[in-house]
């Protein structure tokens, strides 16, 4: 009788499985493919296992060259974000400065503001600061950016941390550094693991910067690069969908290992506005 | 959380080793890489000119003809030493171009000869003070005076046209002789080729309408056919003294229907990518194609034994004349601090050497005087202008938005909308256009 | 001892400051200065590479409420946000009711509905592009295989579609995120309540509506807040997909806003634009932060 209960339940989730399932098997198994072969059989297998589609995807379209500028970025964009995230709230909240909640404030706001609405007059003043067209540019940008949430994150967790603490490690001398190296940091585990996850995830995916700072085709990094190179070379969806299993490989390798940590990071994300 | 940390460490290595492998077994990979590193350094080494070497920037967004002009590069620099050319090429999406050249001009760096398309985007950067003026230097007696004049704007020249395109059906030769079917010349032979080929189960004319402008090479054809002596066609629209709702574009814009009535198109033409529809031709789903020939070379690279041939779309009552649309335009920043050298480039690009180099390796058509092209890729596209030969009209209008409206309403009306309404709606914006336009100046 | 714990207060309020410094110049210089000069910007013309800055008052604003285009996007986000929104919502809500007791084979669902939510939004974009597209995609495929030919559609360029096609898109990638968030608000509730339920005679469907509607309402209230905003601010797929469509038939208020900028030079006019989706997105967020506060 519980048996026959579950059908329909099984049934749903399965069908919501398939629609996530299909598209994903169908890139992969197209990456195999020759075009004409996909335009004739799109859902069955390839009728053999060329890498071609992959040679052609990561040379060809440049997507090794794209795979470091993406690897730089995200990189020195998460450990700047960590250091300066974390280092602004434990200024604001282990010590009393005057104005602190309005600096908080301050930073918060940027949680709810879309990039959409100064995307433009960033180009632009990149552009007058010489910063456009530079991967050093487009890490300060994510730098900035990506602070509030995380500042927002590290803050929660850092107010709860007893007062008691502190005092023990300033009555044993402790400065304001070591304080902010020895103790604090070494506690706050769990949210430099959201932070680190949620900024892996939007940096690496991120599109709508680089689009409007980078136009030079050696400095763009991977999400960028793939949606070029379908219009530089008359397009070939099976490269396409390489390209595409080569951007995403990395992300959902990690994931599948640390899902708690991703889902964590991510859905605490999305209360970023 | 180690944990996290090991495998984001593994996984960087693994990409870093999966780079550098990549990078020794692809020398030409390496070669690129170290170049642009170069144009990095040479931006900030431009500044220090102790060496008695001038160097200069040459800025464009034809990475397809990259090899073939970094080897004219080469012969020029060899024959002046003390000149270094450094060629960028930037991203080949047209906004990603016009807007880095722009920041280029506005800080004065890495743009002392660039490549332009005539028409609103040229007429923008002249406006702003940044094309110098060539009418006297000579250089215009160089080239065919027929190429000259789509860069002149107020009586100066402010650019010259290195190649141009011109717009085409391709025919799938394979496909025709089985089906029996001869190059159309009339507009009853291309009816009677759709109709055929979708009777054997193949598409017509592959269209990938779903990008805006990939409807202008069917309407500044038919706008050519029908008024072959005035080019001005657009721009009378621009400056209101003619109506998008009166003749000839009511004519012409309903032939638009009319052929999509006739079944010229796959069916879902306005929702196919332009991209796509190069794909279905090359892979001989389609008997037909719309595009220009800049795509021959990109079409043989998708498959080697395509074999096609080309003909221009005759309008429904009238015959088809051949279109000349402009490609790159040489320009030369008035502002740049090397005037002399970058003068001495464009000369060079100029020369009958240099033009019938770059024509023979790229399959263009040439423009300077002089120079002759013998390729079979090209002869199938000079055929094509046999006939009486019709400069692109948008080439001459001055706001960008105007074209974008004649797209907008080529678009509706293929896509089925009434032509009336669509053209009055086309004219509407129109209006709205002049009249911002005005305001500006009397501000 | 009490001096020196004035000295250490002192010492420790020099040299915080010095922990703010960087992450405020960082943040000041590539965040607020781009966003305060979009303001500015919203009261010029400028194309770009003119040498002048017109300053021309509302008149940005003034076009914008005149032009034909603005208002279609306007309704194209708010059709996609509704789309979006019901959609990510109720499946989010529907699935996450049948997985979130914790066993082995619903974390595998659980971390399968996710799994879009770590692709790129280029990456989905392109997937879905192939998918819709009208003679090779897989959609129109499908259809054909199982003979509902006559269901199948130019997706991306029939007007009346369009936005929904991109929109279901949205939902395919945000559903795993809604159903994280319902699963932990169903875990909060307290068993006793279905117990005292059961004991007072309601049935499944009683219980839904009596204990678990009223006990998730905050947690509804964010994702409905959540997808809200992604609606408005939506430009990925969309930029992806169709660049906003060549009559403008999916055109939304990012891609508007891009193309004025970058297609037209018409730097003052994409600045209005922005500052008016900026607007919207601050009602959203204050009329959340309202609500929230009244409920809980």
């Amino acid at each position: 009788m519980n048996k026959v209960k579950k059908i329909p339940k099984y049934m749903v989730l399965s069908l919501f499985a398939i629609l996530i399932i299909f598209p994903i098997y169908m890139v992969i198994i197209g990456s195999f493919k020759t075009e004409k072969e996909l335009y004739n059989n799109v859902f069955g297998l390839p009728s053999m296992l060329n890498m071609d589609n992959y040679r052609e995807a990561f040379f060809g379209g440049g997507l090794n060259k794209y795979f470091v500028n993406s690897i730089v970025v995200t990189g020195v964009s998460i450990v700047m974000i960590l250091l300066l995230a974390s280092m602004a709230a434990f200024a604001l909240t282990r010590s009393r400065i005057k104005g602190s909640k309005m600096i908080y404030l301050l930073f918060i706001i940027g949680i709810a503001i879309p990039p959409q609405v100064a995307i433009i007059q960033l180009a632009l003043q990149m552009t007058n600061m010489h910063l456009n067209n530079s991967l050093l540019g487009l890490i300060f940008t994510y730098v900035a950016y990506e602070l509030p949430f995380s500042i927002f994150i590290f803050y929660g967790f850092m107010q709860e941390i007893p007062h008691e603490i502190q005092e023990a490690a300033m009555i044993d001398g402790c400065s304001n550094f070591q304080m902010y190296r020895r103790v604090i940091m070494p506690l706050s585990k769990g949210p430099v693991a959201t932070v680190m996850i949620f900024n892996l995830v939007a940096i690496w995916n991120d599109m709508i910067f680089p689009l409007v700072l980078i136009s030079d085709d050696a400095l763009k990094t991977l999400p960028i690069g793939l949606l070029r190179f379908k219009g530089m070379y008359i397009s070939k969806n099976t490269v396409m969908f390489a390209g595409v299993i080569i951007i995403s490989i990395p992300l959902v390798v990690l994931y599948l290992c640390l899902q708690k940590q991703f889902i964590r990071g991510i859905s605490q994300g999305a209360v970023k506005g | 959380m180690k944990k996290a940390i090991c495998i984001l460490l593994m996984l960087t290595i693994l990409c870093m080793l999966f780079v550098a492998c990549s990078a020794s077994d692809n020398p030409e990979e390496e070669v690129s890489e170290d170049e642009q590193q170069e144009g990095v350094d040479s931006a900030s080494e431009r500044k220090e000119e102790a060496t008695g070497e001038t160097k200069i920037n040459f800025i464009t967004w034809r990475a397809e003809d990259a090899d073939v002009l970094k080897e004219m590069i080469a012969m020029f620099e060899a024959e002046n030493p003390d000149i270094k050319v450094n060629l960028e090429i930037t991203s080949s999406d047209m906004t990603e171009y016009y807007t880095i050249l722009k920041s280029r001009l506005v800080s004065n760096e890495g743009a002392d000869v660039f490549h332009c398309h005539a028409g609103p985007y040229l007429d923008q950067l002249v406006k702003a003070g940044y094309c110098k003026d060539l009418t006297d230097t000579g250089l215009a007696d160089l080239y065919e005076p027929e190429f000259l004049e789509i860069d002149v704007i107020d009586d100066k020249l402010y650019g010259l046209l290195q190649t141009y395109n011109s717009f085409a059906i391709f025919y799938n030769l394979k496909i025709f002789d089985e089906l029996g079917l001869q190059k159309p010349t009339s507009y009853a032979d291309v009816v009677n080729a759709a109709k055929v080929s979708a009777d054997a189960g193949y598409m017509p004319i592959a269209a990938g309408f779903a990008e805006a402008w990939t409807t202008s090479m069917l309407y500044e054809q038919m706008m050519a056919n029908y008024v072959p002596d005035d080019p001005m066609v657009f721009r009378k629209l621009e400056t209101g003294e003619a109506k998008l709702t009166d003749e000839p574009y009511v004519t012409m814009m309903t032939d638009l229907a009319t052929m999509v009535e006739d079944g010229l198109f796959q069916k879902n033409a306005m929702g196919t990518k332009y991209d796509a529809s190069l794909s279905l031709f090359a892979m001989g789903e389609a008997s037909m194609l719309i595009t220009g020939t800049w795509s021959v070379g990109g079409l043989k690279e998708m498959d080697e034994t395509l074999e096609f041939g080309l003909f221009s779309m005759p309008g429904v009552n009238v015959p088809a004349v051949g279109i000349i649309s402009p490609s790159q335009s040489i320009c030369v920043n008035a502002k740049s601090a090397n005037d002399e050298a970058a003068m001495k480039f464009t000369e060079y690009l100029s020369s009958i050497d240099a033009g019938t180099f770059y024509c023979e390796q790229t399959k263009q058509a040439p423009t300077v005087k002089g120079v002759t092209v013998a390729s079979p890729e090209l002869s199938e596209v000079s055929k094509l202008m046999e006939g009486d030969t019709v400069m692109l009209a948008d080439s001459y209008v001055q706001d960008p938005r105007m074209v974008s409206i004649m797209d907008e309403v080529s678009a509706l009306i293929l896509g089925g909308e009434d032509v009336k309404t669509s053209l009055e709606e086309g004219q509407r914006q129109i209006d709205a256009l002049i009249a911002e336009n005005q305001d500006e100046q009397t501000n | 001892m009490e001096e020196m714990d004035k000295r250490i207060n002192k010492r420790r309020f020099n040299t915080t400051y010095l922990f703010l410094i960087a992450p405020l110049a960082i943040y000041t210089v590539f965040f607020v200065m781009p966003n305060v000069n979009s303001l500015i910007f919203s009261f010029y013309k400028w194309d770009g590479i003119a040498p002048a800055k017109v300053f021309v008052g509302f008149d940005n604003y003034i076009k914008m409420a005149n032009d034909p285009v603005f208002w279609k996007a306007i309704l194209n986000t708010v059709k996609y946000t509704v789309t979006l929104v019901v959609f990510q919502t109720l499946i989010g809500l529907l699935l996450a009711v049948l997985i979130f007791k914790t066993s082995k084979i619903h974390n595998f669902f659980r971390t399968l509905y996710f799994l879009p939510s770590v692709l790129s939004a280029v990456t989905v974009g392109l997937i879905w592009g192939f998918i819709y597209d009208p003679n090779m995609g897989a959609l129109n495929k499908f259809l054909e295989a199982i003979g509902l030919e006559n269901l199948t559609h130019s997706w991306l360029s029939d007007e009346k579609i369009v936005i929904y096609a991109l929109a279901f898109v949205h939902v395919w990638v945000g559903v795993g995120q809604s159903v994280v968030l319902f699963v932990a608000g169903l875990q909060n509730i307290p068993y006793e309540l279905y117990e005292s339920a059961r004991i007072d005679g309601a049935g499944p469907w009683k219980q839904f509506t009596r204990v678990t509607m009223p006990m998730l309402r905050s947690t509804t209230l964010i994702v409905l807040v959540l997808t809200t905003i992604g609606g408005f601010k939506c430009f990925d797929y969309v930029f992806v997909m169709t660049g906003g469509g060549a009559t403008h038939s999916s055109e939304v208020l990012s891609t508007f806003l891009y193309k004025e900028a970058y297609a037209y030079s018409e730097f003052g006019y994409s600045a209005a634009i922005s500052v008016t989706l900026l607007i919207i997105v601050s009602i959203i967020t204050v009329v959340q932060m309202r609500l929230l506060r009244k409920k809980t």
